[in-house]
């Protein structure tokens, strides 16, 4: 018999006793480590990451990750918390939110060890082996965007980092659940039936929060990577009729120094990796008010439709 | 007594600028500083005829038009010493003493 590939195929006892040893997940080209004896845990990952590959148990983790019980003897800890290898606990959360705050501490630990990639503040979807860049301001609707595609025909590659490699130009897969917020988490769900979600958090720093899990199949080929080649700067409102604007090379450069997150800490490889990124692409602004318009817009800007 | 018009020259930072250009806009490295610069062909025109040879602002305006075969035009004086300046702030173009 072979060996168990994915979360879903650990029976649970076996899930559980795992967990206390730490069980090594893929996630996108990361190796992430959890830990925790709690039961909680298990069953989180069995219901929200059944397709996340396993890796490697003795190998070498980018993070650590430990889910601490809530300590009720202590009146200042009533709530379950996260912890990296220094052991001191992120904020506090009640269980059902635990889904939210795992991937919060993986966004966190990203954002803060993984310097060899110029990562982009932007959803990055794949057709074809080619990849379209979303960078996305607070409110441009980014990630409500990026979920719209991946329902219809495009592969995800990730929500929220754009990871490209500096040397190769080539950007990774990090398929992960996409946070939607407020209104959006409704537009999703109403329209796409088969979206599958964590559960609703109400009352953080950007309001109602759900976690929109990725198909399966984007799990599965987690990795396979993608060449840039679209740029799209998506900026929802509610009155705008679709409209692309075609953007100026140095327009969209001076843009992606904006969008990417250690941009300067990477000096003059984030420097040459912009614009080698620049050079590969056809960017656009793109405003819309519906999604599936915008969709059909990007269709067209990217060649899949012809224009109507 | 009138002082003299000073002259200005390309910073010493300037040799070891990392270029991209996307038709006629500049970008500019600075792996000192870890800025990068946004020039346009005027201000890049400008570096490169102070990286050739320092010049005054007179001298510089008469060198642009030399080098776009442009007509002498009285306010470019005036929109190139602004220009320096930007430049001085940035750290790509210094007065000589």
């Amino acid at each position: 018999m072979s060996a168990p590939t994915t979360v879903q195929e650990l029976s649970p006892t076996v899930l559980r006793r795992r967990c206390a040893e730490g069980l090594a997940l893929m996630v996108g080209p990361f190796v992430v480590r959890l830990h925790s004896r709690a039961a909680l845990l298990a069953e989180n990952l069995l219901r929200y990451y059944p397709h996340v590959p396993l890796a490697r148990e003795q190998g070498f983790a980018d993070a650590v990750i430990t889910l601490k019980p809530p300590l009720w003897r202590w009146p200042g800890r009533r709530g379950w918390t996260l912890a990296l290898e220094d052991g001191l606990p992120f904020t506090e959360f009640p269980a059902r939110a635990l889904l939210a705050h795992l991937e919060w501490t993986i966004n966190w630990c990203i954002a803060s060890r993984a310097q060899h990639y110029l990562m982009l503040h932007a959803a990055v979807l794949e057709r074809d082996g080619l990849a379209l860049v979303l960078p996305g301001e607070p409110g441009a609707g980014k990630s409500t965007l990026c979920a719209w595609l991946m329902l219809h025909g495009w592969r995800l590659l990730s929500d929220e980092f754009g990871l490209l490699r500096p040397q190769a130009l080539r950007f990774d897969s990090l398929p992960r659940p996409i946070p939607l917020k407020n209104d959006s988490i409704g537009v999703i769900a109403n329209s796409c039936p088969t979206a599958r979600f964590g559960p609703a958090i109400d009352g953080t720093r950007k309001g109602r929060v759900a976690h929109l899990l990725p198909p399966a199949v984007h799990l599965q080929r987690m990795g396979e990577t993608a060449r840039p080649r679209w740029v799209v700067f998506p900026h929802y409102g509610a009155d705008s009729a679709p409209a692309a604007q075609a953007l100026h090379p140095a327009e969209c450069f001076a843009a992606l120094t904006q969008h990417a997150f250690n941009y300067a800490l990477l000096g003059a490889t984030g420097f040459e990796t912009v614009a080698a990124l620049t050079g590969a692409v056809d960017a656009w602004r793109l405003r819309y008010a519906s999604l599936p318009d915008a969709a059909r817009c990007i269709d067209e800007l990217c060649g899949l439709r012809a224009a109507a | 007594m009138a002082r003299s018009a000073p002259c200005w020259t390309a910073a010493a930072a300037v040799e070891t600028l990392r270029w991209r250009r996307f038709d006629e806009a500049w970008f500019a490295f600075d792996p000192r500083s870890g800025q990068t610069h946004f020039l346009n062909h005027t201000a890049f025109s400008v570096l490169q005829l102070l990286g050739a040879a320092p010049r005054s602002v007179d001298a510089l305006a008469a060198a642009f038009c030399a080098a776009h075969a442009a007509q002498p035009d009285p306010d470019l004086p005036g929109v190139l010493e602004d220009t320096l300046r930007v430049m001085d702030a940035l750290g790509l173009a210094t007065p000589l003493p």
